[in-house]
């Protein structure tokens, strides 16, 4: 971001949206009956394609429901899929990438080869392929894009494991006769938190996307799940007549997505102050 | 036939009602003002691409039917009213005991390879259908299935088709594409190759020749110049009037529709009801009901939910399928009232139109009279602590519009306190579901010029038959219908069948589906059949 | 000792098209379900010994082992086997609608590098550069898909400037290309302009103005291909961009192409021709790595190997 005091000022300015728009959609995941009265899957066919108005801002859809209500609604899905995928990679994460960071030389550059590879493919095709390998649906789309997920989160624990062991922490704690795995849990698995808390803020951006591309694509929930892709999905071929019913879906998931890489970046910036 | 999701079209919307124009003659679906021009090509916009399924004897994919029916001939022509006139056969005779046809063949008729067209090469073919290895499910039970007892030839223009009982389906059957002639030498040396079908494969005797296959975007035919054995009562005899025909697959409707109105292509098939609002004056919409089962929701009757009639019935009457399907197809698709459309020749029961539908009330008050009178929590009804559920299971991709309808019934039913699961399963799994019978409810329409299609519907153990039912009577007039080639008696046995399902509802028919084709004032000529789908052997360009 | 690294870089990229072949293969044989089942589909009416002989005819049933065996050699000579949905050789599949895909590759890595390089050498200034990165903030975190019918919705609905599918000629390039190349003109963007500005204090940089030389000499001869470096690792998760946002962008603008034969193969799990989509990707990957190895030694003859991949460029 540009310097100065303007600079400045504009950074804690898109900051604190970010974060604000963070907690208004974490609260629409968790209780979305504050957000709007209405029933995601009540159709109504005297209200078919109606246009954003003043008491539904979002308009209608084909049967006559609220687009607001299932955008909301929707939060809980994409938000859910993204949190809890972004969360299981980072255990696996974890575990992968601090035992490969202390396991003998051959083993580790093994899997950092494997590792390095899948790197080296964004997370949507990877979660494309895990896909076509588990079938579609919304349970197998959540393990799909974790699997994608993990080799990031593997490869930061194995760094910072491998700062902690060159630093001769470990052999002294070994020499105390301390266990190694004692060592990990309280020592190392500390340190990495923070790195990886960091990219997974930023990670669950990438995890909200690809989950609902896949949904898009229709290997996810089926009508009439209010899954935000999904939401896109029913409203592709409606772009002549009521553009409405995938552009705020759409809004929504690029907020989204946008706030968390901006406080993500932000974090990212003060803990490299920091180190 | 089977109805794929694909031949249902796509979402409803605010739009012009545009009225759907009921063609029971085959009539002209252009009507360019301009003087016909000799040569040139029209494309064609289809939304699936019938890959892998080219061989007209085993596939089941309508689309294949639309797209190889310039190229196959048959050995007679079923009109858009019904009548069946001679094609390639120029006379028949039907036995007394009507268990055999025998048929008189043109002696003129070559196949675009130079082989002859001759009693040899209708055995040929009529034996690939049969041919286990042919893994035909729909050419097979339209030649008869088992009723039918062989083919002979007698001489080279003369072969007689044979049955172990009368089969009233047959003749409209002989004049679809299904049945229609490969030539012998590709049946003798390619036929691992037909369901991949290509140039030099699908190899028939009709007006056009395929002539390029690009899986996924276009196939190209050209005019067969050697053509010269129309339909008896066609525009022309000769051979077709424009050079070349160019069929592009364009799988989203919208996206379909911009081609019609941007001049990409001169006419597009299975155009979706929604779509209809971005067509202007300059083009000519036909709308064809679809003859057959209209799209409906079969009750499996051995299940505990469904077994009892009053429930059926209560179900039936109690969601407003007029409004659910207004709103979903605005004023395009007619809702259904019967388990025949009424394009089905020799059948439908227009009487039933008049019957009452939506009663709420009545609804309500059958199902506490049957016992579900407590509701629990979430407003459904309970039986001694069982709420009242059914599971619907449909194979995915679920078309859109359909989804919809579904959503809509659902809402509906749930008014009532009535509660409906629908079970969106890969085919796989819905395979195993509906073979284990481990549903209450699904959903198709099936597509069929004759009513017997019923047959597999209602009768004991038919493939189709996803209610379940297993009734003698039903059984009995299902055989007497399709036993006896007499109009008169099939529609009084057939009007018999709608009416006791209208008392019995286990099938509730949703909305008659329509194929919709719309074409530019550039091309005239174009005919349609009874299942609405073009016929371009008489089309021409216009200036 | 030259070929001694040819050779240990084949070997390795054997190593890795061998490793996805397997991959493929073992998770797929593990998947549940009656492949003959699903390769019939749902409305077919076959008997048992019907699908006992396409059984024997695919080989499925024979044990594991020799499965795995058959199938690795039929891969090295080529045969990738024939797809369960359209009765074709997967290589012909795959070879039919190459085509149209590299055409949509070629096109967005074009718009992406241009909008790229614009944003990163032409832009000067503190406010545009922070436009300029708003702009490239929102380009990669917007859904791929979303972009599309935004641009669909405007374009080509709204002005009718293009049409709204297919595959006619350019026209109905430009819209899926656009779309699939925002993000990765992001992605490109943010890593050359910080490449050009490292490279800005490089010391050959005084040195070059030194010796007289123009911006634009200065740009185009130095920096550039300094800054290319760091965007050059970056190729592996481009091309991998290409083809996923193809995937997306076929589906939404109706183009045919690998990504729609891909996303066909997997909803109606048609295995060969997923395995064979997963093993072409890894020949791609290691071609690609190839080449941009060979690039690095043109560009800067003092690197010798690449650094890794950097996937969190955001």
């Amino acid at each position: 971001m540009s310097g100065g005091l303007t600079g400045r000022l504009r950074g804690r300015v898109g900051l604190i949206a970010a974060a604000l728009l963070l907690v208004v959609v974490a609260a629409m995941a968790v209780a979305p009956w504050i957000f709007t009265p209405l029933d995601p899957l009540a159709t109504d066919t005297s209200q078919v394609l109606q246009p954003p108005a003043w008491g539904r801002p979002f308009g209608t859809d084909q049967t006559g429901r609220d687009v607001f209500t299932r955008v909301v609604y929707g939060a809980s899905y994409s938000l859910g899929v993204g949190a809890g995928a972004t969360a299981a990679a980072l255990v696996v994460g974890i575990i992968v990438g601090t035992l490969a960071g202390l396991a003998p030389r051959v083993i580790d550059s093994v899997a950092m080869r494997g590792v390095e590879i899948l790197l080296a493919f964004p997370e949507f095709l990877i979660a494309l392929f895990a896909i076509a390998v588990l079938g579609p649906g919304p349970v197998n789309v959540a393990t799909a894009v974790g699997v994608a997920a993990v080799p990031a989160y593997i490869r930061v624990a194995r760094a910072e494991t491998l700062v902690v062991r060159r630093s001769g922490y470990v052999e002294a704690a070994r020499g105390l006769g301390v266990h190694p795995l004692r060592v990990a849990v309280a020592h190392i698995v500390p340190n990495t938190l923070r790195p990886l808390g960091v990219i997974a803020t930023i990670g669950i951006g990438t995890t909200i996307v690809a989950a609902a591309g896949l949904s898009f694509l229709g290997l996810g929930p089926q009508d009439p799940t209010p899954e935000w892709g999904l939401l896109l999905s029913g409203g592709r071929n409606l772009l002549g007549q009521a553009w409405w019913v995938a552009f705020f879906p759409g809004v929504l998931i690029t907020l989204t997505v946008v706030s968390a890489t901006v406080v993500g970046r932000r974090l990212r910036r003060a803990g490299e102050g920091r180190a | 036939m089977f109805s794929r999701p694909g031949s249902f079209r796509i979402a409803g919307s605010l739009a012009l009602v545009v009225s759907a124009a009921l063609v029971l003659a085959g009539c002209s679906a252009s009507a360019g003002t301009g003087e016909k021009v000799e040569g040139g090509t029209i494309s064609f916009g289809v939304d699936v691409d019938p890959v892998g399924h080219l061989d007209v004897h085993s596939s089941q994919l309508d689309i294949n039917a639309i797209l190889q029916r310039p190229v196959f001939d048959s050995l007679v022509s079923q009109k858009a009213d019904g009548t069946i006139v001679p094609w390639l056969a120029t006379k028949w005779q039907v036995s007394d005991d009507q268990l055999q046809y025998t048929f008189t063949l043109r002696d003129d008729v070559t196949f675009s390879d130079g082989e002859k067209f001759d009693a040899a090469a209708v055995k040929a073919n009529f034996d690939h259908i049969v041919d286990p290895a042919t893994e035909s499910a729909q050419a097979s039970s339209l030649i008869g299935g088992e009723y039918y007892a062989g083919t002979e030839v007698i001489d080279p223009t003369t072969v007689r088709v044979s049955f172990s009982q009368p089969y009233a389906p047959f003749l409209a059957n002989a004049a679809s594409v299904q049945l229609g002639f490969y030539s012998p030498k590709v049946l003798a040396e390619h036929a691992s190759e037909l369901k991949a079908g290509g140039p030099g494969i699908s190899v028939g005797s009709g007006p056009f020749i395929l002539s390029k296959y690009t899986p996924g975007s276009e196939l190209v035919y050209t005019k067969n110049p050697d053509y010269n054995w129309a339909p008896e009562g066609a525009t022309a005899q000769g051979p077709a009037t424009i050079d070349e025909l160019d069929v592009k697959i364009l799988p989203e409707s919208s996206v379909r529709t911009s081609a019609l109105t941007s001049g990409q292509v001169d006419v597009i098939g299975d155009t979706a009801p929604s779509s209809l609002s971005q067509i202007g004056d300059n083009f000519t919409v036909t709308s064809t009901e679809s003859p057959g089962v209209p799209y409906s929701l079969y009750l499996n009757v051995t299940r505990p939910v469904f077994s009892d009639v009053t429930v059926r019935k209560a179900f039936a009457g109690g969601f407003d399928l007029d409004a659910a399907v207004k709103a979903v197809f605005n004023d395009s698709y007619q809702r259904a009232y019967s388990i025949l459309g009424p394009t089905t020749p020799d059948s439908y029961d227009a009487a039933l139109e008049k019957s009452a539908s939506f009663d709420a009330d009545a609804a309500n008050d059958a199902l506490d009279a049957a016992g579900w009178s407590e509701r629990d929590s979430d407003g459904y009804r309970t039986k001694d602590g069982k709420r009242l559920s059914a599971r619907w299971i449909s194979y995915t991709p679920v078309n859109e519009d359909n989804a919809n309808l579904a959503n809509l019934i659902q809402d509906g039913l749930k008014k009532i306190g009535f509660e409906v699961v629908h079970d969106q399963l890969e085919p796989g799994a819905y395979l195993d579901a509906y073979l284990a019978g481990d549903y209450d409810l699904t959903d198709w329409g099936f597509l069929s010029a004759d009513a017997d299609v019923l047959r597999s519907h209602l009768g004991t153990g038919g493939y189709q038959n996803a209610s379940h039912l297993s009734d003698p009577e039903i059984d009995a007039t299902l055989a007497s219908a399709v036993a006896t080639t007499d109009g008169s008696t099939r529609a009084e046995l057939y009007t018999k069948l709608q009416q006791w399902n209208a008392e019995n509802a286990v099938i509730v028919p949703l909305y008659v589906p329509e194929y919709i084709l719309a074409s530019s004032d550039k091309v005239s000529g174009i005919e349609v059949d009874i299942h609405g789908w073009p016929l371009f052997s008489g089309a021409s360009l216009t200036k | 000792m030259v070929l001694r690294r040819i050779l240990a870089r084949v070997a390795g990229m054997l190593v890795v098209v061998w490793g996805a072949a397997t991959a493929a293969f073992l998770v797929l044989k593990l998947v549940p379900g009656d492949p003959v089942d699903v390769m019939l589909g749902v409305s077919a009416q076959a008997s048992p010994e019907l699908k006992q002989s396409i059984r024997v005819e695919l080989g499925l049933d024979q044990p594991l082992a020799v499965q795995y065996l058959s199938y690795l050699s039929r891969l090295v000579r080529g045969d990738f086997g024939t797809s369960y949905q359209l009765r074709l050789p997967v290589t012909e599949v795959i070879g039919q609608q190459l085509g149209y895909t590299l055409q949509l590759a070629a096109a967005s890595l074009a718009i992406a590098l241009v909008i790229a390089l614009v944003g990163a050498v032409l832009v000067h200034g503190r406010a545009a550069r922070g436009v300029f990165s708003v702009l490239e903030l929102l380009a990669i975190s917007s859904p791929p898909f979303w972009i599309g019918l935004v641009l669909l919705s405007v374009f080509a609905f709204g002005l009718g400037w293009f049409p709204v599918a297919g595959a006619d000629g350019i026209q109905s390039l430009i819209l899926p290309a656009l779309t699939i190349a925002l993000p990765v003109a992001g992605i490109l963007g943010q890593v050359l302009r910080t490449g050009l500005e490292d490279a800005e204090e490089q010391p050959f940089v005084t040195s070059a103005r030194a010796r007289g030389a123009g911006p634009a000499r200065l740009v185009l001869r130095h920096t550039l291909r300094h800054a290319a470096i760091p965007a050059l690792t970056l190729a592996g998760y481009i091309v991998g961009s290409l083809l996923g946002g193809a995937v997306v962008v076929e589906s939404v603008f109706a183009r045919p192409g690998l990504g729609r034969v891909a996303l066909s193969a997997i909803t109606n799990r048609d295995l060969p021709v997923v395995m064979g989509i997963i093993v072409f990707t890894a020949i791609v990957f290691v071609l690609v790595n190839l080449l941009v190895d060979l690039a690095y030694r043109a560009i800067d003859p003092r690197i010798h190997t690449p650094t890794t991949a950097i996937r969190g460029a955001r």
